[in-house]
This record gives C-alpha cells, sequence and structure tokens, in this order.
C-alpha cells in the first residue's frame, strides 16, 4: 500500500454537501472520492494534453457535447 | 514500473511445505515476457499431451491462447494495476484489473464501483487441468485476494466483479469463484462470449479475506 500524507481541505457548504452526496451514493468515504476525483482528473488531463478531447453522448438524443475541462 | 516486491507464502505441493514466494504489485515489461516465454512452450506441450490423449476441445482450458504480451502498452496505466507472484525465480501466476470504469450489477450494491478484474492466469505447471500434480497450490486465490485487498484500499469496500473460464464442475474457475472466493454468480451478466459473471460483496469479501489469511 502506497504511503499517504494528510491535508486539510477547506469547502463551502454546496461542495460539501456535494461531496456527502457522492459519498453516500457510491457507498465510498469522502477522501475514497476524492481520490477517485483526483485520478480520473489526471486521466482526463493527460489525454487533453495530448489534444484528445472529451465529449458527453446522449445515446437518445443522438448528440455529442465536448465538455471543457480547465 | 514495478514495486517493492512483498514477501508471501505459497504452498509447494510437490515438498509439501509452505514456501516463500513474492508478490509484485506493478509488472515491467521484461517481466511479462519472461512470463509469457517461461508459461507458452510448457502450456503448448501439455496441451498437446492432453490431445494426443484424447481429450476433448471442451475439457481444454480457454486460455491457453492468451499472449501477455499484449498487454504491455497498458503499463503504467493510472486506472489498470499489474500483480504477479514470483517463487522459485518464475512468475507463478499473473493478474490484470481495473480501478475505474466498472460498477456493481447484483442488486444490493447495484451501481457502485468496484475492481474488475480483467485477466487472471497462473503458471501452466500450476493447472490441474495441465499438471495432474500442480506445483503451487493458492496462487489464484492469492490473487484474488490481492483484488479484495486493492478494493479495500480505494474506498469500494472489497467488491470485486470478473467474468469467469467456463468450468462448474469441483477445481473448475467457475466453481473456484463461487466456493473459494465467495463471489456470486449472475446468469444475467454473461458477457459476449458467454462468459459467466461473478460479483463479490463487502461481507463476503470479510468472509474470503479471513479464511484466505488463517
Amino acid at each position: 500500500m502506497a504511503e499517504k500524507r494528510t491535508m486539510t481541505l477547506n469547502l463551502t457548504d454546496d461542495e460539501m454537501a456535494s461531496l456527502e452526496a457522492l459519498s453516500s451514493r457510491y457507498d465510498m468515504t469522502k477522501t475514497a472520492i476524492i481520490r477517485k476525483a483526483l485520478r480520473m482528473y489526471q486521466v482526463i488531463d493527460e489525454r487533453l494534453q495530448r489534444g484528445d478531447k472529451l465529449f458527453l453522448e446522449d445515446e437518445i438524443e443522438k448528440k455529442k457535447s465536448e465538455l471543457l475541462v480547465l | 514500473m514495478s514495486d517493492n516486491p512483498i514477501p508471501i507464502r505459497l504452498y509447494d505441493q510437490l515438498k509439501r511445505e509452505p514456501v516463500d514466494a513474492l508478490l509484485h504489485t506493478g509488472l515491467t515489461e521484461d517481466q511479462i515476457r519472461t512470463a509469457q516465454s517461461d508459461w507458452e512452450p510448457v502450456r503448448k506441450h501439455a496441451i498437446e499431451q492432453l490431445h494426443d490423449q484424447g481429450a476433448s476441445l471442451e475439457a481444454l482450458p480457454k486460455h491457453w491462447g492468451w499472449d501477455w504480451t499484449r498487454k504491455i502498452s497498458r503499463l503504467g496505466s493510472k486506472v489498470l494495476g499489474f500483480y504477479g507472484i514470483e517463487c522459485a525465480g518464475q512468475m507463478q501466476g499473473m493478474m490484470e484489473v481495473a480501478k475505474e470504469g466498472y460498477l456493481a450489477k447484483l442488486p444490493a450494491q447495484m451501481g457502485k464501483p468496484l475492481i474488475y478484474v480483467r485477466y487472471i492466469e497462473t503458471a501452466p505447471w500450476n493447472l490441474k487441468l495441465l499438471e495432474p500434480t500442480p506445483h503451487y497450490g493458492g496462487v489464484g486465490s492469492r490473487l484474488i485476494l490481492v483484488a479484495t485487498e486493492l478494493s479495500l484500499e480505494e474506498g469500494y469496500k472489497g467488491r470485486v466483479g470478473l467474468h469467469s473460464l467456463p468450468g462448474r464442475s469441483k477445481g473448475g474457475p467457475e466453481w473456484f469463484y463461487e466456493n473459494t472466493c465467495k463471489m456470486e454468480p449472475m446468469e444475467a451478466e454473461r458477457d459476449g462470449e458467454g462468459l459467466l459473471y461473478f460479483e463479490l460483496t463487502p461481507e463476503k469479501a470479510t468472509e474470503f479475506l479471513k479464511g484466505g489469511k488463517s
């Protein structure tokens, strides 16, 4: 298991509510949600840096929309 | 990049005693190429022998054609993990898992994230179907134990999913996942090749981990 370091995270009420909702929906701790989000951010960022684009697709409407990631 | 290997124990069924082994929590290109070249001729020879002895095609292991070197391009992925168990200087089993992109299908845990085992294989000399006296025991269950521990580390509470190769009879892959690993089969979730889906719940993961470490 990789060594872990501790940090303090300051969130607004809305941000905390979002984190708690995700934690509840996926039955994961808030820490696990943050770590998962960071990993997905890294994966997406790597692809964007290579020039790839990220799309969301509505299968029913057959519509694709490009998602901007900062 | 291979992490520092973790010392574990395997059971040497020829010497009838536990032996030292190493769990690699990351594999290198060299390790995969060496394992493939170690396994392939043994597997090919054993299958030819079985065929010569009149074994039907259905009785032969379905993963004999897996080429692990085709997975080398995926090494280093942040969402995949490669694991291997080494003993006596040779790889005794390897596994590739996905940490993202798979959700649980059992009604009790539908939509919750899990570790999905994409490929798992033991060396041909540890496979009872190919070798009447398998050399090292417990390689497959140790690798599923690794997937379960990874699931806990990722915050997935021990949830693990996989599609099994066929084999319902005692000692076969489906029998192994259901009885040894405590995974639940789901007929409705067979994949495109007809492989049966198995899933581990947090409760059964605890049971499996207790059994695996005792």
